[in-house]
């Protein structure tokens, strides 16, 4: 116990600021041994009891905070195990438990799900009620006497295990749940400690649900988790109930796959083993992994996520409860792309030879190759391209070294002709992803959010479903999970509405606090700057931004956007990838090649072996966002850090590390050699960069832009990700990405 | 250290150093520069109970103290180069695997006394030769017969020859 309060106190600022104090966790863990606890000498040292048989009262489980609402009337009053809680009303029984810090058994209830009741685990004892009540369903009442200690429940508790015992198999030591699984723990804490079982259990069909999740059906308990959040939370119908009594299973009905794109969410609710992960099946038992506590850098919404390492290996990847960004959910692409990080690895320095084969050399050899090629151009002629999944650091050490070199032709990828890098407010999501939820009318307008960030969609889905929101859509067709307005494919459509002329204006007109998304795929349109001035008039005209709610919004689309812009490199990349003799592109794979003139020379720094090493002359190996620390900002301006889960491959160096040591070679020092140096300059740079955990809203409004002269032009708007499963160097290198594409894209 | 060399300087006073030198190589003691296996299984019996020896000349070696419980029951394999675990005889796999605590001594006596009986059907012990040879059958990571399992690398690293391929 006392290592995992230190664990806490050593792991992030964030988590340190809002991590309970240590007597909290311990209330949190006790419900392993509910006895316990109360039985310690310390528990019995700090409060003497006056009744032996009444514990004393708890901390709320998990430290939560419980707010009460502003009006006594609308709070009220129960008893847990003999003392008084307030909660709001509205809670039901469970909830009030929980506020009383008891942690109750369960296995069908999910805070994120709506509430099925078909478990029976969570029975307690009320007073005046003749049997024992599900907890999770039963709402609270005033004055209601909660018993969660006595015979009664203790004896329900048993009999339901029993029950859920009798057809579950005895397969633990094969089942990748293993000492994860909710039935082992509560089988321990609450069920008896023999069966009279004896007749043949049951046995299931397993299903085949896809790449990602494997079934085992056998084990199935009938919880309906997994069937609750597919159709609530990610919006597919695909899975159900079927039969009835002992052959009640879980299906999808007829024989289909499962085509969300937050399938493998269901691996993580699921109590028992059914669903579990099949790239991960029995290469590791949970109990051998190392977690570390990162961010994913696949798209743009920094979910939080815990690599699971064993070794030098990347085991897999979960996600981490993070309420203003991901809740505790995330994408197929984020939980399966790992084993992209150990394909296709770039892990040593490679000169491309005169006959035209790469060779690997020394670092030293190498980067002297580098500096004598940069004395002889031109310092115009010198282009630097950071990649999608650049952190902030590299793209620091990238923009100092091509300045100092003398060229200020540094860009990121994705970024478009003219990057609008002038007001923060341009290019990021200003009503954050949370804000989101009080949002009752979206205009999407050329994004896709559902294949650019599944986590921001099930926002929006979330919303949708709460409150009904209206959701209208300009765009190519495409697939949306939630009710929505398709408007029109092109700008056209948007000019209308700007001008007030289309149908849609009315439900902007009496909606509350509309938001406006616009997709990062705008940016690489020629006329961006008419398209977004258009935005903001309709924004202007529909009040969408106002003092107490910024509705206007930019849904980026690689984790190394945002921050790139913060920085400045905001160079044109048609024009500076045409005219340059020296070409160095930081893990830059979906810059268009064909453009680089033939003379040019390419430095490729990256970790994987993708689309740019084929044009590149020398390649310098760097490390994966899973190997270094890095500073990512998403979408909505949240700044975060990645922790090194695993060690880095071969002969690779952190992408900062090697401009500073190339910066020395060809004469041009950086003048930071340590992490906290880099840093440094990143806070002269963009201060936001370096408040960690933090969203930096735009302070200035969009309304000191100058006029646009452009005109807006009637080119429909594209599909901007045509591969959900791969998009960056990473994903690409996957196998299981590889196997998603080919088997649940729909063509 | 000292006794080492001072138990080698009795081998050789009393067995004369041509013999000294033939006994270490029937040993094993020269293989063992090259096998690790067999220079830590030389280590390990030093201080060591020998329990028995069987009929092929297996020696099985027992050291209840300052061992890790479990890893306290080992064999020396008579054949030094290519030893691999089905040599050992039935009798000793019981007393070896910590199944049972009897020694192989003492069920090989009660094999003679069933002897009479089980001629009939008993079969001598022979070691596993299926296979082609020594790469088909198992051998653990690190074994000197095992080369290709000192490879740790657990990423697959991008080539460049098949850029040219293509």
């Amino acid at each position: 116990m006392a290592f995992f309060a230190r664990a806490i106190r050593h792991s992030s600022p964030y988590l340190r600021s809002r991590a309970p104090p240590p007597p909290a966790v311990a209330a949190s863990c006790r419900w392993i041994s509910p006895t316990a606890a109360a039985g310690s000498p310390e528990a019995g040292a700090a409060v003497a009891p006056a009744d032996p048989e009444t514990p004393p009262p708890r901390e709320p489980v998990g430290g939560a905070r419980v707010e009460l609402p502003s009006n006594p009337e609308d709070a009220l009053e129960v008893f847990v195990d003999g003392h008084a809680v307030r909660i709001p009303k509205g809670f039901t029984v469970l909830q009030a438990c929980e506020v009383a810090g008891v942690d109750i058994p369960r296995f069908c209830y999910h805070s994120r799900l709506s509430i099925a009741g078909n478990c029976r685990m969570c029975l307690v004892e009320v007073e005046k009620s003749p049997k024992p009540v599900a907890s999770c369903a039963m709402p609270a009442l005033p004055g209601m006497k909660i018993k969660t200690n006595t015979p009664v429940a203790k004896k329900a508790r048993e009999g339901v295990m029993e029950f859920l015992l009798m057809n579950h198999p005895l397969d633990c030591p094969i089942c990748d749940q293993g000492g994860e699984c909710d039935l082992q723990d509560q089988s321990m804490a609450f069920g008896a400690d023999r069966g009279r079982f004896t007749e043949m259990k049951r046995s299931v069909v397993d299903k085949n649900l896809g790449p990602l999740v494997k079934t085992v059906m056998t084990r199935c308990i009938q919880c309906t988790r997994c069937v609750r959040f597919a159709s609530e939370v990610a919006g597919v119908q695909d899975l159900g109930m079927l039969g009835r009594g002992s052959g009640e299973e879980i299906g999808t009905y007829v024989e289909k796959l499962m085509t969300s794109e937050l399938s493998g969410n269901v691996i993580d609710i699921c109590p028992v083993g059914a669903l579990t992960s099949k790239p991960f099946a029995f290469k590791a038992r949970n109990w051998e992994l190392k977690g570390t506590e990162t961010i994913d850098v696949t798209d743009a919404v920094g979910s939080n996520i815990r690599v699971d390492s064993r070794g030098p290996e990347v085991m897999r990847i979960v996600p981490r409860l993070n309420e203003d960004i991901n809740e505790e959910w995330i994408s197929d692409k984020t939980r399966f792309c790992y084993d992209g990080l150990k394909r296709q690895r770039l892990n040593d320095p490679m000169i491309r030879g005169t006959d035209g084969r790469f060779k690997a050399v020394t670092w030293r050899d190498a980067l002297a190759v580098v500096a004598e090629v940069l004395q002889q151009v031109k310092p115009e002629e010198i282009t630097g391209v950071a990649g999608k999944l650049s952190d902030a650091e590299s793209m620091m050490a990238l923009k100092d070294f091509v300045n100092k070199m003398g060229s200020d032709k540094v860009l990121c990828e994705g970024n478009g002709p003219s990057p609008p890098a002038d007001l923060r407010s341009n290019y990021l999501m200003n009503t954050s992803i949370a804000g989101l939820e009080k949002a009752d009318v979206f205009l999407l307008v050329g994004t896709q959010p559902r294949v650019e960030a599944a986590m921001v969609n099930a926002r929006i889905r979330k919303t949708v479903r709460a409150t009904q929101a209206k959701v209208a859509y300009i765009g190519p067709p495409t697939d949306f999970n939630y009710d929505h307005e398709h408007l029109g494919t092109g700008p056209q459509t948007l000019v209308e509405i700007a001008e007030g002329r289309h149908p849609f204006c009315s439900t902007l007109q009496s909606a509350k606090n509309p938001v406006i998304i616009a997709g990062a795929g705008l940016f690489d349109r020629e006329d961006q700057d008419a398209l977004f001035s258009t935005i903001e008039t309709v924004a202007k005209k529909f009040n969408v931004v106002r003092p107490d709610w910024n509705g206007l919004n930019v849904l980026l689309l690689h984790a190394a956007q945002a921050a790139a812009l913060d920085l400045g490199l905001v160079a044109n990349p048609t024009e500076s990838i045409k005219s340059t003799k020296f070409l160095y592109l930081m893990g830059a794979d979906d810059v268009d090649l064909d453009k680089v003139p033939d003379d040019a020379f390419v430095v490729y720094q990256g970790h994987h072996g993708d689309k740019a090493v084929y044009r590149a002359n020398v390649i310098l190996p760097s490390s994966a966002f899973s190997e270094k620390e890095g500073t990512y900002e998403n979408t909505e301006g949240c700044t975060q850090w990645t922790i090194p889960a695993v060690p880095t491959v071969g002969d690779a160096r952190d992408d900062w590390k090697i401009l500073r040591a190339l910066s020395e070679v060809a004469g041009a020092q950086l003048p930071y050699d340590s992490l906290s140096g880099v840093r440094d300059r990143i806070s002269m740079v963009a201060p936001n960069l370096v408040h960690v955990d933090e969203r930096e809203p735009c302070t200035i409004s969009s309304e000191v832009k100058p006029p646009v002269k452009q005109q807006v032009s009637s080119t429909p708007f594209k599909t901007v990700v045509e591969n959900f499963y791969m998009t960056d160097a990473i994903t690409r290198a996957s196998k299981i990405m590889a196997q998603c594409s080919a088997t649940l894209l729909k063509k | 250290m000292a006794a080492v060399v001072r138990g080698v300087l009795n081998g050789i006073r009393e067995k004369g150093l041509s013999n000294f030198l033939r006994h270490a190589r029937d040993e094993g003691y020269f293989k063992c520069l090259l096998d690790g296996n067999l220079l830590q299984t030389k280590i390990h019996n030093i201080g060591a109970t020998l329990v028995g020896v069987d009929k092929f000349g297996n020696k099985y070696y027992e050291k209840l103290h300052d061992t890790q419980y479990g890893r306290h029951r080992w064999v020396e394999y008579a054949e030094k180069g290519r030893y691999n675990a089905s040599q050992v005889p039935p009798e000793w796999h019981g007393w070896l695997h910590h199944i049972t605590d009897s020694t192989g001594d003492k069920a090989s006596f009660l094999l003679c006394l069933l002897e009479q009986n089980a001629k009939a059907y008993i079969v001598d012990h022979k070691e596993n030769f299926s296979g082609e040879g020594e790469e088909l059958i198992y051998h653990s990571k690190g074994h000197a017969l095992n080369p290709g399992q000192r490879d740790w690398t657990r990423y697959q690293p991008w080539e460049p020859k098949k850029e040219e391929a293509t």
